[in-house]
């Protein structure tokens, strides 16, 4: 009976046969020779944090063509009136911001998407620099990763620069601060400064704008794509409900907290105080420092600190890659985190972090006080986790010397105690409460941001259910 | 270059014993025509200068790089002294926050030598310079019965290209006109837009550019040249 039943042509045959055929074809191309693992266990996410972050670099392609319909690179002309006091912006004036304001308010969908795309930038910049933290300390840049590493690095500066040329095209005073810092910057480079800044800046405000906008849909775009061909694994880990999860974190932010358009920019006003974007804060802080020349702030600084990076797997010779054998990288790391911190911090804050801004003298930073923070914090961090990682590699050195056996921990499946139990319904129960404020703001919102919310969540728990079974299937 | 292969291989081939040999001496070969270059050195030499060729094409075409750099305005009317003066006028006695040392009412904005479609760099102020507390002057224009009260410099912060605003700063009284950033807080004595305060004079930057100015019989005050470069300041 089994011959005859396996000759009945079932409805989907047809289609399964052309899937098939296409899977065969498939073999000859590019596309197969990558090895995409699709784990049936969980497996921790630090470790393929590189393919989330394309996955976050696709997402921000798709949003971004979809914006590309309703932005105006053009600045437009902001004639002056005579008399300040009854100055008018004329309505050729920031076609750039016009266009982000009516995305934001007009364009249907235009605020879901503009959301996604921002909050999806923030989270490729942060995948991107856990990326690369983790491999550090993994000594992932030994064992002819080299090329990767040294790829990675630059991928990562030229993700940030995308980031700046990104949120530079809005054109509110957000984005006027960081041009008018990066054409200062630029001009102030040695020999070539006057030129670059032309060519990358252009002459005019509309060179600028349509200059931004080729730089940040097309060129380094392409450049990023360029150093990734580069820089991919030849084996991947795709973990759909970490994707999802991922996917949806961001649709969730975008949901809680709906990115504005900011203050629009207008020659003819005056600009009033604001911060960079959270990942340039640090650069401001160094820029803003007392007598500090920005040029030496805000370029041979960080280009040291990329620097130092960039060279680390020619210095670190060692053939163990494991934490305890290397003391002295994990404690650089370490400090440079806590450098990160320190600055970033900084950067957020007047000069005092106690008093509350009211102009902009109490920007400028005192540099002893700045300085000795970020000496101490580093030296603390530095020292701390150095002597940390010598005691564990003492430890077992002894435990080697006694012919002991290395405690392992083994593995087995968690059991959760009743006051996890609990503590994890009250945690949940939290979120909960924080999720309900946050749909009843969206619901004062007039619910624009309701379905990103909405769909946010669907990502969410998918991901979630995935995850708990599983865990469940792996335990039994 | 075939007609070189007969002539390296004429020596083993005896030349016909005739006549000919006789009137010319045998022992005289033909002249062995050298290659002028040998093949491989033209080759060299044909992709060297392909290569420089090529280098300059690509060199002379990274102008495509470039902006392009719109027309200057000519020399223009940016302001009025028959207004800009009266104005001051008005205030001038008016010594509390919403007078003189308030906002400054006795200036004006204007772009030049680019308009304002250009570029916000090319922002100017030109003000009428107080003188109650203590006769301000010009020093650019020392004796000019009308230039030597009117000062005219580009607002483009020389720290980070900010716009500078005139501004009072200090106790009323004290003369402390000047023209603030509103970014970071650098500030420019409004006579001659030295910075005095802020990151520009801590990190000792230039003083702002300063627009050129003309005046003619009925009061018509005109920009004629500037004097540095916004964002760099006068040097």
């Amino acid at each position: 009976m089994g011959a005859p039943s396996s000759k009945k042509k079932g409805v989907l045959d047809p289609i399964i046969d052309l899937l098939r055929w296409t899977w065969e074809r498939l073999e000859r191309t590019l596309l197969l020779g990558l090895k995409i693992v699709f784990p049936s266990r969980f497996i921790s996410p630090m470790g393929f944090l590189g393919m989330l972050t394309l996955i976050v670099f696709i997402i921000l392609g798709v949003t971004g063509a979809l914006l590309l319909f309703h932005f105006t690179p053009f600045f437009g002309n902001c004639p002056p009136a005579v008399n300040a006091t009854t100055y008018v912006p004329a309505n050729t004036c920031n076609q750039a911001f016009n266009s982000v304001q009516s995305i934001n308010n007009d364009v249907s969908w235009g605020q879901i998407v503009r959301n996604i795309h921002y909050h999806a930038s923030n989270a490729m910049v942060l995948l991107a620099v856990m990326h690369m933290f983790y491999q550090y300390f993994g000594g992932r840049y030994k064992l002819r990763y080299e090329i990767l590493w040294v790829t990675g690095i630059v991928l990562g500066v030229v993700t940030v620069i995308e980031a700046y040329t990104g949120y530079d095209l809005i054109f509110n005073i957000r984005g006027q601060l960081a041009i008018n810092i990066g054409q200062t910057l630029t001009f102030y480079s040695p020999v070539i400064g006057a030129n670059l800044a032309q060519i990358i800046f252009g002459f005019s405000f509309n060179d600028l704008a349509i200059r931004f906008y080729a730089f940040h849909v097309f060129i380094i775009p392409i450049i990023m794509l360029a150093i990734m061909a580069v820089h991919l694994p030849r084996n991947l880990v795709l973990d759909i409900p970490v994707a999802s999860a991922i996917t949806g974190i961001i649709l969730v932010m975008g949901g809680l907290f709906p990115v504005d358009v900011g203050v629009k920019y207008d020659p003819n006003l005056a600009t009033q105080i604001t911060f960079p974007e959270w990942y340039f804060t640090s650069l401001y802080a160094f820029i803003r420092v007392h007598g500090l020349n920005p040029f030496i702030a805000g370029a041979i600084i960080p280009a040291i600190f990329v620097l130092i990076f960039l060279v680390v797997p020619f210095f670190d010779r060692g053939r163990k890659i494991a934490m305890v054998d290397r003391p002295f990288w994990i404690a650089l790391g370490v400090a440079s985190l806590g450098q990160i911190a320190i600055v970033t911090v900084w950067g957020f804050r007047a000069a005092n972090p106690l008093i509350a801004l009211q102009n902009e003298n109490q920007l400028v930073i005192d540099p002893t006080l700045f300085a000795g923070s970020l000496l101490i914090g580093t030296a603390l961090a530095y020292g701390s986790v150095y002597a940390y990682v010598r005691w564990r590699r003492a430890k077992s050195d002894q435990l080697r010397a006694a012919r002991k056996p290395m405690p392992f921990r083994k593995l087995q499946p968690y059991i959760l105690s009743k006051g996890e139990v609990y503590s994890l319904l009250g945690g949940l129960l939290v979120l909960q409460g924080f999720l309900d404020v946050a749909v009843f703001r969206a619901l004062l919102d007039d619910l624009n941001n309701f379905a990103l919310l909405e769909i946010g969540m669907v990502l969410v728990a998918f991901a979630a259910a995935a995850h708990i079974y599983r865990v469940a299937s792996q335990t039994r | 270059m075939d007609e070189k292969k007969p002539g390296t291989s004429t020596n083993p081939t005896p030349p016909t014993p005739t006549q000919p040999a006789a009137s010319q001496p045998p022992s005289l070969p033909l002249p062995v025509k050298k290659p002028l270059i040998s093949r491989r050195r033209f080759l060299q030499g044909a992709v060297a200068a392909s290569v420089v060729l090529a280098a300059a094409s690509v060199g002379a075409s990274g102008q495509i790089l470039g902006p392009q750099i719109p027309t200057p305005l000519p020399a223009q009317v940016v302001a009025d002294w028959n207004i800009l003066d009266p104005e001051y006028q008005k205030v001038k006695v008016d010594r509390t926050s919403r007078g003189l040392y308030d906002e400054m009412n006795y200036s004006q904005f204007f772009y030049w030598p680019y308009d304002s479609s250009v570029s916000p760099y090319y922002k100017n102020v030109i003000a009428r310079l107080p003188d109650v507390d203590s006769p301000l002057v010009n020093p650019f224009y020392p004796t000019d019965p009308i230039l030597s009260h009117v000062v005219a410099f580009n607002t483009t912060c020389v720290h980070l290209r900010c716009l500078v605003n005139p501004i009072y700063a200090g106790n009323p009284g004290s003369g402390e006109f000047r023209l603030q950033c509103p970014c970071h807080g650098s500030q420019y004595r409004l006579v001659d837009a030295v910075p005095v305060a802020g990151p520009a004079f801590d990190l000792g930057l230039n003083p702002l550019p300063q627009v050129e100015l003309t005046v003619d019989s009925t009061g018509k005050i005109s920009a004629t040249g500037m004097r540095g470069t916004p964002g760099i300041g006068r040097t």
